[in-house]
């Protein structure tokens, strides 16, 4: 039986359990590689110095 | 980890150690393996925060909500593409808030990783393993928490004090370095700074004011509301006591210590959307809710715009790397002596080998002829001299000056902030 977060993962619910996941890192990630390609020289220090 | 010319001690040790780790996985002395690491803790992060409101707060829209505000947050998209710290260690910190009370050694270990990348976390993990004792009442759960914290940080600590004497080092030189800002000339007090001083001293008072009143009440979700009124009391007492210009200063809602403040204004954002739920006419629930939807993506778009001038230039960064191309198209071997990062940073992606760069904390400000002997039995050919506060540089070279002695420097190469001495 495999489990995650704490809950068993079943057939009928594997695709809410996992879509959820990877829908939310992936939107996020996206967002990211997109700052990552328009900001490609890391600024590394904040500019409030 | 490109700032750890005689900082090594200085800076949480986990981060580097991952930065190191990533060069040498992907075989380069490029930072973007890391940025992109950091890109994807900064996700999953995202994840743990629906995972933490889900089950802290009973409700997903109210999870969806949240996350869906911390997802497109700019300073918290943004800085997660960075090489910074504090990624790694808001990640850690957070998945810790999930195991709360589920799996007390497995938090107290998240907690110590989360310790080991920010020393502000080592006072926010203590805190947290603290609720245990002020909000349960329970010696059995604090045990283990703090037996997982202390499997983690006490290698660390024995380690720092096996190096520096001092097992606390870190937190001593934040305080007394940074906040109370010894390295620095002293930072004069004027009327602005001193209503920003009032300010955060206001909402320090209030967290502790509000973190009394949920000890009282213990309502769902207290421990997320302890972790971030925590760090703003945290903040707060740091801002007040600070002689560091920037903690009191306006664009310090622009800044990455910010990232944390900014993930619990999602959740308190989101938890002011589930209240209109309970508005009875569906069609003024409704205008309400579009209202207010509408309302949160002005914000955004506000905040982007703010934000990214700031952020978006790149011509800092060709700056540093104009500079450093400079210094070695004229570089002849021996050492190099600088302080700045992203100059480091440059002239390693160069061709300069890393053990040729050391910084001037490495030697004495106190000994005159000590320091010029150092000079030369290190083979120091080239020194790099900015005007910029938080760079060592200066105090070095007015050090020396003072000293009455002629100096052993001539200037090369100089372009607004730097200025880039031979070494005779």
């Amino acid at each position: 039986m495999m489990e995650l977060f704490g809950r068993e993962i079943t057939v009928s619910n594997s695709f809410r359990l996992v879509g959820v996941p990877i829908g939310i890192v992936g939107l996020s990630l996206l967002g990211r590689i997109i700052a990552l390609a328009c900001i490609p020289l890391d600024p590394y220090w904040d500019r409030v110095e | 980890m490109w700032d750890l010319n005689g900082m090594e001690y200085y800076w949480g040790i986990l981060p580097p150690l991952v930065e190191a780790f990533t060069l040498w996985i992907a075989n380069t002395s490029s930072m973007f393996p890391y940025r992109l690491l950091n890109a994807l803790v900064g996700s999953l992060t995202i994840y743990v925060i629906y995972r933490i409101v889900l089950e802290h707060f009973k409700s997903k829209a109210l999870a969806a909500v949240a996350s869906a505000i911390a997802t497109a947050w700019p300073s918290l998209l943004i800085f997660s593409t960075y090489g910074l710290t504090e990624t790694l260690g808001i990640f850690f910190l957070l998945l810790a808030v999930f195991y709360y009370n589920k799996r007390d050694y497995v938090f107290g270990v998240l907690l110590g990783l989360a310790s080991m990348c920010r020393i502000e976390f080592w006072f926010l993990a203590l805190g947290l393993i603290a609720c245990y004792l002020l909000f349960e009442l329970s010696v059995m759960h604090l045990t283990p928490a703090l037996a997982g914290w202390l499997t983690v940080m006490l290698p660390y600590i024995l380690h720092i004090r096996a190096q520096t004497g001092d097992p606390f080092y870190p937190v001593y030189w934040n305080f007394f370095g940074t906040v109370l800002r010894q390295w620095e000339p002293q930072y004069a007090l004027t009327w602005d700074t001193i209503f920003y001083r009032t300010l955060w001293l206001v909402v320090a008072g209030a967290s502790v004011v509000i973190v009394l009143i949920l000890m009282k009440r213990r309502p769902n979700g207290y421990i997320v509301y302890a972790l971030f009124l925590g760090y703003l009391f945290f903040q707060g007492v740091n801002a007040t006591l600070s002689l560091q210009g920037a903690l009191v200063n306006v664009r310090y809602i622009l800044d990455r210590f910010m990232m944390l403040d900014y993930l619990f204004l999602s959740i308190l954002l989101s938890l002011l959307f589930l209240r209109m739920n309970r508005i009875k006419i569906p069609r003024l629930r409704i205008s309400i809710q579009l209202v207010y939807g509408a309302m949160l993506v002005g914000l955004c778009v506000l905040a982007y715009a703010s934000f990214i001038p700031y952020h978006a230039g790149q011509e800092e960064m060709k700056y540093f790397h104009e500079v450093s191309g400079w210094l070695v198209e004229h570089y002849e071997g021996g050492t190099i002596l600088c302080n700045i990062p992203m100059l480091n940073y440059w002239l390693i992606q160069d061709g300069i080998d890393g053990r040729n760069i050391v910084g001037t904390i490495y030697i004495s400000h106190e000994n005159s002829a000590t320091a010029r002997e150092w000079l030369k039995s290190h083979d120091v050919r080239w020194f790099v001299l900015t005007k910029y506060s938080f760079d060592d540089s200066g105090g070095f070279y007015d050090f020396l000056r003072l000293s009455g002695e002629s100096l052993p420097f001539q200037t090369e190469y100089e372009r607004d902030m730097i200025s880039i001495l031979s070494v005779s």
